[in-house]
């Protein structure tokens, strides 16, 4: 997904003189053809994650768009201040593309997996917040990003998930069962584990990819959340991510729901680590967990 | 009292700051000539046209605030009326500078940040091949925050002759002497090893100022101009003393102040 990314956004910069890209020192054999197509639209500005989105302030401020590439890790947490004041103040519409989603990168320990970027960055003004499940919702979700005057924040799975048969949205039914007992609604790679579980599970289940987290759909919202009376969140952040946006607008839209529940890594970063697979089985978030969950709710 | 320069921009300054009860005066006090130098080298016309290629204004050490908006009211970019309504409820300035203010590029307050986003304008113009130059002050203090120092490196490093920053050095940080806490000197040295040119300056010799702000006019190198200056200068009272970080002169204070300012 990273590289198809990658590939359209220098198609963009064909298109939009605007775009400005921007990157922390990383990036190895990804973003070399942007630099050599568009040598005076890009940027390495170093390890320096503070510094790039200062510069993407600046560069915004005189008629650019900036696009800031980084590990997510370092394009959320480390320059969550710079974002706040120098970006989301002064509602530039800046694109942060962050890769090594969720667990992507857990054998590299919690310095540089992320599971906690969601639930930070979408309390911000304005921010907006796309965790991309398909290659098509990748490509839908950019389209929603560069026709926004606002800032955003794109989560990059190394997921190379597609589905051409889905509606080219990134918020859309993966598979809809008339007779669905549970709806699942998740974001990001971990449709591909739900969609397994969906297998062993034939008719019971609903899914959802709602890879827009912010801003949320209230038309959408209100239509699943009458419709459906079990629901089961599943992400590869904590539940502060997408999960606790959908507590909060039940709660504030008093729609009733007989389950709303959360699979999601626990909130804690542990002492050992392993690849995603390893760290999805002690999350309890596989196909096969949530295949279980499934089916306790639909009996 | 010693000679007080522009004693007309102090006079708005301690109002302002007196009806309001707004801190960080001393502050404010410190840089008024280098933001009166900045302002008088600058095209004011396409300042107030708001023209692409206007020069870029960053008060990085944004507490100083008070001094930025009686600088703006003394060259006609802020009303009588709006500057009055510093720091008071529903005001668009307000104790840190506000973009939202007329004229004002960019919102400062957590120091640090200023500086990163002048380069980026400095970037971008210089992309666009403007020759519009972006003029940054910072404090002596703020120079603790580290991301200065990526800005700086990078600045050197990418030979950003438009950019041009003001440390306004009054060893005064909040809880004390800068010196004391961490001292950032010796900042010339500093700065000319991460490639910049530097010039040293009486801080409140506005000449001097401007004299440092046309040397840098095509220059290759980034220039940095270190401004000796005094916290609180103008009021005897004030100068050296961090209490006026905080308080707001008011009654025998006020006219005080007012008396060496008239």
């Amino acid at each position: 997904m990273r590289n198809l990314l990658f590939k359209r956004l220098l198609e963009e910069m064909r298109k939009d003189k605007r775009l400005f890209f921007l990157m922390g020192d990383t990036g190895f054999n990804l973003v070399e053809p942007i630099f050599e197509e568009f040598p005076e639209r890009s940027m390495n500005v170093g390890v320096a994650e503070q510094n790039m989105i200062g510069i993407a302030a600046g560069l915004a401020n005189v008629g650019y768009r900036p696009v800031c590439y980084a590990i997510s890790n370092f394009l959320v947490h480390r320059c969550l201040e710079q974002t706040r004041n120098d970006l989301c103040l002064h509602n530039y519409p800046a694109i942060l593309i962050g890769t090594a989603a969720g667990l992507d990168n857990g054998a590299l320990w919690a310095t540089h997996y992320i599971v906690d970027d969601i639930g930070c960055i979408k309390p911000l003004p304005g921010m907006q917040v796309y965790s991309p499940s398909s290659v098509e919702s990748m490509h839908a979700s950019f389209d929603e990003v560069l026709k926004s005057s606002h800032p955003a924040y794109m989560r990059i799975a190394k997921s190379e998930y597609s589905d051409p048969s889905a509606p080219k949205l990134p918020n859309r039914f993966v598979v809809q069962e008339r007779e669905a007992k549970v709806l699942v609604i998740v974001h990001g790679k971990m449709l591909v584990n739900v969609l397994e579980a969906a297998k062993s599970v034939p008719g019971k289940v609903s899914v959802f990819a709602m890879d827009r987290i912010k801003p949320l759909d209230d038309k959408l919202l209100k239509k699943l959340l009458t419709d459906h009376k079990k629901i089961v969140v599943v992400e590869n952040n904590f539940n502060s991510g997408l999960y606790n946006s959908l507590c909060q607008w039940v709660v504030e839209h008093g729609i009733v729901t007989q389950t709303l529940v959360s699979m999601a890594p626990k909130e804690d970063y542990g002492k050992t680590t392993g690849n995603a697979a390893w760290l999805e089985e002690q999350y309890g978030i596989t196909g096969k967990d949530i295949a279980k969950r499934i089916r306790k709710l639909a009996a | 009292m010693h000679d007080v320069p522009n004693k007309e921009i102090r006079r708005v300054i301690v109002d302002i700051v007196q009806d309001s009860g707004a801190a960080h005066i001393g502050s404010a006090l410190s840089m008024v000539e280098i933001g009166n130098a900045i302002y008088k080298s600058i095209d004011l016309g396409k300042i107030r046209a708001n023209a692409p290629d206007r020069d870029r204004i960053i008060l990085s050490k944004g507490h100083a605030t008070a001094g930025l908006y009686a600088v703006l009211h003394h060259h006609g970019l802020l009303t009588d009326a709006e500057i009055r309504t510093y720091f008071k409820n529903g005001t668009l300035l307000a104790g840190h500078t506000s973009h939202h203010v007329p004229h004002v590029e960019h919102s400062t307050g957590a120091l640090g940040h200023g500086f990163p986003v002048a380069l980026g304008m400095a970037i971008g113009l210089r992309t666009k091949k403007s020759s519009a130059r972006v003029f940054v002050i910072v404090g002596d203090g703020e120079l603790h925050e580290g991301s200065n120092w990526e800005a700086i490196m990078l600045a050197g490093h990418l030979k950003l002759g438009t950019l041009m920053v003001f440390v306004d050095q009054n060893h005064l940080s909040q809880f004390g002497t800068v010196d004391d806490c961490c001292d950032v000197d010796p900042i010339r040295a500093k700065f000319e090893s991460f490639k910049w040119r530097v010039a040293e300056v009486d801080g409140h010799d506005e000449r001097a100022i401007m004299r440092a702000i046309e040397e840098a006019h095509d220059v290759i190198q980034p220039t940095a101009v270190i401004c000796r200056t005094v916290k609180g200068k103008g009021i005897s009272f004030m100068e050296h003393n961090n209490i006026w970080h905080y308080r707001a002169p008011q009654g025998e204070d006020y006219e005080k102040a007012k008396a060496e300012l008239a």
